[in-house]
């Protein structure tokens, strides 16, 4: 009984830090190249063409 | 083997055309990335498609992949397409705030070009940036007699000019500098100027600018006018960003009426504006706004309550420290 409950938890403490691994690695795979400055037209009087 | 090449390119050139029309960036990504992959053994068209791809990619507000574009595309194009590459750096550079490095490049841009239109339009953008130096920096004065010198350059060849919309920028920046320079009636007259440059969908940018001029010297009944047209035509051409300023300077007509609620539920408005078109800069303007106004009215609520009630209190303890 005693090493089933060692087990149980041993197997949850590895599936919760591979999900914490995880969801770090999906953080970091965001896109973060977009640029700081995003705007339509914001600056008017300018000639874009 | 080549023609067909030629052929697809094209075909994956032409849908970029359109899907830049319709501002769908990864649709254009895709089209013009085929095409020039598929022309790149075919110069003439490999320059064309990369000249597009550097274009779009700025229109689209992708500056740094803009950059590297830009950079592969001065390779291969010359003459009139060279200066406008070299123009949208310096836009990138204006628009990042690196007033210096876009004024030395636009500098340097002009002693390339012997085209009026062109030439033109690098005076526009200097006098444009000149005036964005001059709000930025304290208001310094000297960058308010640089816009001037460059507005004044564009003098010689307004009437030569074939593109409206080079004249449009002109009138449009001249009230801008008479508005700063504190010639409120001067402003308005080049603004009025505009007008007939634009095309209908332009006129909302214009009809703000006024009704903004027009509230400044309190002609409230001009004001509500353009800016009835602003939401009529806003609406119609789906620009929000202009829908988002008219409601802006309705609130500030409430305001000169002191109607702060009413004040208030335009700039919401306004926000909500701003940010579908992504404005963020006006959309946090215009947030601090709303602080502002709806802190004035709580004040003047504590003021007219504390006067209200003030007179019951008269020859007691409490009414002094009411």
């Amino acid at each position: 009984m005693k090493k089933l409950l060692v087990g149980i938890l041993v197997v949850s403490i590895l599936l919760l830090s591979s999900g914490i691994i995880f969801a770090a690695e999906s953080i970091d795979s965001v896109q973060t190249d977009t640029d700081p400055i995003v705007t339509t037209s914001n600056w008017p009087g300018f000639s874009e063409d | 083997m080549s023609g067909t090449t030629i052929v697809s390119a094209e075909k994956y050139f032409v849908e970029a055309e359109r899907m830049l029309e319709q501002k769908d960036s990864m649709a254009f990504m895709e089209n013009i990335s085929y095409a020039s992959l598929l022309s790149s053994n075919e110069t003439k068209l490999y320059s064309k498609v990369i000249f597009f791809k550097a274009k779009g990619l700025f229109l689209l507000r992708e500056y740094d992949k803009a950059l590297n574009v830009i950079e592969e595309a001065l390779r291969y194009n010359n003459g009139d397409d060279r200066i406008r590459l070299l123009k949208y750096r310096g836009l990138i550079a204006t628009y990042r705030g690196l007033f210096k490095e876009a004024i030395n490049i636009y500098e340097r841009v002009l002693v390339e070009t012997d085209n009026i239109e062109l030439q033109t339009e690098i005076y526009i953008n200097l006098s444009a940036t000149y005036l964005a130096m001059y709000r930025t920096y304290e208001e310094d004065k000297k960058y308010l007699d640089e816009a001037s010198k460059w507005l004044k350059a564009t003098d010689t060849y307004f009437e030569l000019l074939k593109k409206d919309v080079n004249k449009k920028l002109i009138c449009i920046n001249y009230g801008e500098y008479y508005y700063l320079f504190g010639n409120i009636d001067k402003a308005i007259e080049m603004q009025e100027q505009a007008i007939q440059y634009c095309q209908e969908g332009e006129l909302p940018e214009v009809y703000n600018n006024l009704a903004e001029l027009y509230v400044m010297i309190e002609c409230l009944s001009k004001a509500e006018e353009y800016l009835r047209e602003v939401e009529l035509l806003g609406e119609k051409y789906h620009n929000n960003l202009e829908i988002a300023k008219g409601f802006y300077t309705t609130s500030k007509i409430y305001l000169l009426n002191e109607e702060y609620l009413r004040a208030v539920d335009s700039l919401y408005m306004a926000l909500d504006f701003f940010i579908d078109a992504e404005a963020l800069p006006y959309a946090f303007k215009c947030f601090c706004k709303i602080l502002e106004v709806s802190k004035q009215f709580d004040n003047m609520c504590v003021n007219s309550l504390q006067k209200g009630i003030k007179g019951y209190f008269k020859n007691t303890l409490f009414y002094e420290k009411m």
